[in-house]
């Protein structure tokens, strides 16, 4: 899936690791530590980078690859929040890279996530039969303000938006960052759910969660 | 989003009734003399008498506000250029922003001279101290919202991997609009009064600001009252014009997705006969 040899990360001018190497297969997850100021957010951006220019140390380019089955979440994912569209339309607009934008209403696992992340606006309405799983969803979403919601609430439609996109390979930075204890276990059990379905994912987290990954990528 | 429009609305026209209401006491009473402050319903009837239309509001007006407009759209379209230049070149910023500083410090009663003495008295040179004090006010709004625009379009373009049409349809021209919400009523208040103020202090005849210095000086004050009314009525027509502006901005990224919404159904079909 991912090979990297010897890549050198640098922000700026300066050195931050001179060689991380680390091989990603299919159904895998390595998780990437470190301290504050180590460069984990910096080897991600760096790997997604070379869609634009061929980075040292990298097998091969993973976005002509891998481009549209790539799912990112940045750190920063609050400059990534489309403030004038509905709550809806911001999940929506994260199948706009997808060949087929329409598998999104498929997916009833993601549909399931949306419905744990946000019990209160969703659970009540869950017991009277609606099929497909979206409808509810999208009703709901379409009248909602994203920015009347709360940071923790923006960063789980963020989420959703980025696991929209009928991934292959799932980047994650620091997920977990601002979500309570339900939606960290209801992301846990999403996410090891796509790494049995053969999906891999790359993530930076501070604290152990409940996927085991692979292999442990120490930037300090 | 409509009906957060619609109580905009009713609460202008709330405080506009309250604020006629007050001045109809204060009018009517002995507190102020009628001579200061006419009554609203004689400002009234006079801004609708044809002949009060014909030789102030049809020629003065016309003329006036095409060179308001007309000096607010090209300062801001030197504006957005000099504020896109000065991302690329520093020194740019560094050198213009002391001009600027100073033209924002600067009154139009005085400005307004300063260039009539450079340029003559003519039209041209309010128009010209029109532009320029547009650009002072707006020069800096545009360079944070190109600088911000750019940051949000990096953001996005690594999480999203947009293409080059849908970026240009989610992210800039959406940030065109938010600009466009923060400086369009700003700077077309700036170039209306300073074009206006150049009118009365140059003297030009068939204008706005040389009926209302007339007025003034004879103590004419319901026609001065209703040469004011006019000029508030065709401010707020162009404002609301200028807010119609962000949400055409915004339509051609709503309708992506609602056409991508429409498409479920079928969509929900076509997934149940695979199955």
């Amino acid at each position: 899936m991912l090979n990297v040899d010897n890549l050198e990360v640098r922000i700026g001018g300066r050195v931050l690791k001179d060689s991380v190497s680390f091989h990603l297969k299919e159904g895998e997850a390595i998780r990437v530590a470190g301290a504050n100021g180590a460069g984990k957010s910096t080897l991600l951006k760096t790997l997604l980078a070379g869609s634009v220019k061929p980075v040292k140390g990298v097998s091969f380019n993973i976005h002509a690859t891998l481009g549209k089955t790539i799912a990112y979440f940045p750190q920063a994912w609050g400059d990534t929040i489309f403030p004038w569209l509905n709550t809806w339309d911001n999940i929506l607009i994260g199948t706009l890279k997808s060949d087929n934008h329409y598998e999104l209403y498929a997916k009833e696992k993601l549909g399931n996530l949306a419905f744990q992340f946000f019990p209160g606006d969703l659970a009540i309405e869950s017991d009277t039969k609606c099929d497909p799983i979206w409808d509810l969803i999208i009703e709901k979403f379409k009248k909602h303000d994203i920015t009347k919601l709360s940071g923790g609430q923006q960063q789980k439609i963020v989420l959703l938006r980025t696991l929209a996109c009928n991934p292959k390979l799932m980047i994650l930075d620091e997920p977990y960052r601002d979500l309570d204890y339900q939606s960290t276990n209801a992301l846990n059990d999403y996410l090891q759910d796509m790494l049995d379905d053969g999906c891999s994912l790359l993530y930076v987290s501070h604290q152990d969660i409940g996927i085991t990954p692979s292999e442990i990528v120490n930037m300090d | 989003m409509k009906s957060r429009n619609h109580t905009t609305m009713f609460k202008v026209i709330i405080s506009v009734l309250c604020w006629v209401l007050i001045w109809a006491l204060f009018s009517h009473s002995t507190i102020v003399s009628q001579s200061l402050l006419p009554p609203p319903e004689k400002v009234l009837l006079r801004m609708v008498e044809i002949g009060f239309i014909h030789s102030h509001i049809v020629t003065g007006m016309f003329e006036t506000f095409s060179w308001v407009v007309f000096s607010w759209i090209i300062g801001l379209l030197v504006s957005l250029f000099i504020g896109a230049l000065s991302i690329k070149c520093r020194w740019v910023n560094y050198f213009l922003s002391i001009l600027f500083i100073g033209g924002r410090a600067l009154p139009s009663v005085i400005a307004v001279p300063l260039f009539a003495a450079i340029m003559g008295i003519e039209r041209a040179s309010a128009a010209a101290c029109s532009i320029f004090l547009v650009m002072c006010y707006s020069e800096s709004s545009f360079r944070e919202s190109l600088n911000a625009i750019s940051k949000s379009r990096k953001a996005i373009k690594s999480a999203l991997a947009l293409s080059l049409k849908h970026e240009f349809i989610f992210i800039v021209l959406p940030g065109a609009a938010r600009t466009w919400r923060a400086i369009a009523v700003q700077s077309f208040g700036i170039a209306l009064v300073v074009m206006v103020a150049g009118e009365m202090i140059l003297s030009f005849s068939n204008s706005v600001g040389d009926d209302v210095a007339q007025m003034m000086w004879l103590l004419k004050m319901v026609d001065l009252y209703a040469i004011v009314g006019w000029l508030v009525i065709w401010a707020i027509v162009i404002n609301c014009i200028t807010s119609a502006l962000p949400s055409v901005m915004e339509w051609p990224g709503q309708r992506i997705l609602a056409q991508l919404g429409k498409n479920k159904h079928s969509t929900m079909e076509a997934n149940v006969h695979v199955k």
